[in-house]
């Protein structure tokens, strides 16, 4: 596509103003791509591809908008690395919460527990005594079981 | 020259004012030179430059970086909900491929052609705007519009059939039923979907669903809002050759509802297989 390159202006950011023909070329390949990932979705390919294909076109699609409708093609390199700052921190945020979760091996885990884990049974409750108290850990209260009953009081 | 030296410390993100002592003549020069333009200009209308710039492309610079830094945020914004989605259909595959066949692909289709459409005659909106055919800036902010309409037209009949078809997450009588026509992926095949473990899977689908469409159809929303103020600008000429600033940040907005629709329709309505219903 030589007749959409222009010379890159690298310090003199201006308005672009790029022939309508190209904005139709940019929408015909859109045209294309969404009709090969519409009948790309009945396809069984296996494994993890169908995910592969169907995010690899829209990624295709996304980097069009971005280059030709955005203007980013014709925009200074500060504003790319902005561009591809905001894109890259999402990778970094799927990458690491999917690290995350591939590491713990969820699939192979017993099967899930519908019903809540049972209750620890409460702490055997010791009959108030006249002496002083033994000290105990603080923030018991918070903790206690509700229905018992406090040997401090 | 002048010019070139403020738009690059503008791009740059440096002040003039930073530069080495060495530089200070020059510096004068730029600054003269900065006022004979900013004095010169003023018959191209009160519109044309805010007063702390030197330059319309230095405006326009500082512009673009501001909307992309919003762009970058609202990347975020969906991103997070994109995360989710991953993470649960890594977890359930199964009941994932069970639920896109809910949706129709022949609504996505329409809804993707009237977006990429759209996207069109907005870039074809900023070109007219760049060239000052105000007639032309009309035509198009109008099909915009009116592809943006279709766009919402489209997702309320869709709405409606999900929450016809119990649906909607709200609802206390949610129920997913097994997806008519063939299921492709053969382990989805084997699912006793009406059990309740997996219909709270489907409901974390249906869940993702909702929220991301429904954030997705606010920007839309407000998309149609931005271009209607842009039309009755224009009408008022209040845009020219010389300013059209907000028509071209409106389009960085357009297409960014554009680009977050290309990665929900195949995630939402056709991994699992495009099923044509309406």
């Amino acid at each position: 596509m030589a007749h959409i390159t222009d010379p890159i202006q690298r310090d003199h950011e201006e308005h672009h103003v790029i022939p309508p023909r190209n904005y139709v070329i940019v929408f015909g390949l859109l045209v294309v791509l969404t009709i090969l990932t519409v009948l790309a979705a009945n396809f069984q390919f296996g494994g993890l591809l169908n995910e592969v294909v169907a995010l690899g076109i829209a990624t295709m699609k996304a980097s069009l908008v971005i280059l030709f409708f955005m203007h980013v093609r014709y925009s200074t390199p500060l504003l790319r690395l902005v561009v591809a700052a905001g894109f890259i921190f999402f990778g970094i945020m799927v990458l690491f919460t999917m690290a995350d979760f591939v590491s713990r091996d969820w699939r192979s885990t017993p099967p899930r527990q519908i019903v809540a884990p049972v209750e620890q049974a409460p702490p055997p409750v010791t009959e108030p005594t006249l002496g002083p108290q033994p000290t105990q850990a603080v923030g018991q209260d918070e903790v206690r079981p509700r229905g018992t009953v406090n040997p401090g009081r | 020259m002048a010019d070139t030296h403020a738009a690059q410390a503008a791009a740059s993100g440096t002040t003039t004012t930073g530069t080495p002592t060495s530089a200070m003549s020059g510096s004068d020069t730029h600054f003269g030179a900065g006022y004979a333009v900013s004095a010169g200009s003023t018959a191209h209308g009160a519109h044309a430059r805010a007063h702390q710039f030197d330059t319309p492309q230095q405006q326009y610079a500082a512009s673009n970086l501001g909307m992309w830094i919003f762009l970058a945020t609202e990347v975020m914004t969906f991103g997070g909900f994109f995360l989710a989605y991953i993470v649960y259909r890594a977890l359930y595959p199964e009941t994932f491929a069970l639920a896109s066949p809910h949706q129709s692909a022949t609504w996505g289709t329409i809804n993707t052609f009237a977006l990429i459409l759209s996207s069109l005659t907005m870039a074809l909106a900023v070109h007219a705007a760049q060239t000052g055919n105000r007639r032309r800036l009309t035509m198009f902010l109008g099909f915009t519009i009116a592809l943006a309409c279709v766009f919402l037209v489209v997702k309320s009949i869709e709405y409606t059939t999900h929450i016809e078809e119990n649906l909607w997450i709200g609802s206390q009588n949610f129920h997913m039923e097994r997806p008519a026509g063939e299921i492709v992926d053969p382990e989805a095949a084997r699912v006793d979907l009406d059990s309740t473990v997996q219909q709270g899977r489907a409901k974390i689908f249906f869940f993702l669903y909702w929220t991301m469409t429904g954030l997705h159809g606010f920007h839309v929303l407000i998309g149609i809002v931005l271009l209607s103020a842009l039309l009755i600008n224009n009408l008022r000429k209040v845009y020219s050759e010389n300013y059209y600033t907000p028509v071209e940040m409106t389009g960085l907005y357009w297409h960014f509802v554009d680009l977050v629709w290309i990665f929900l329709f195949p995630l939402l309505y056709l991994l699992g297989g495009a099923h044509w219903h309406i």
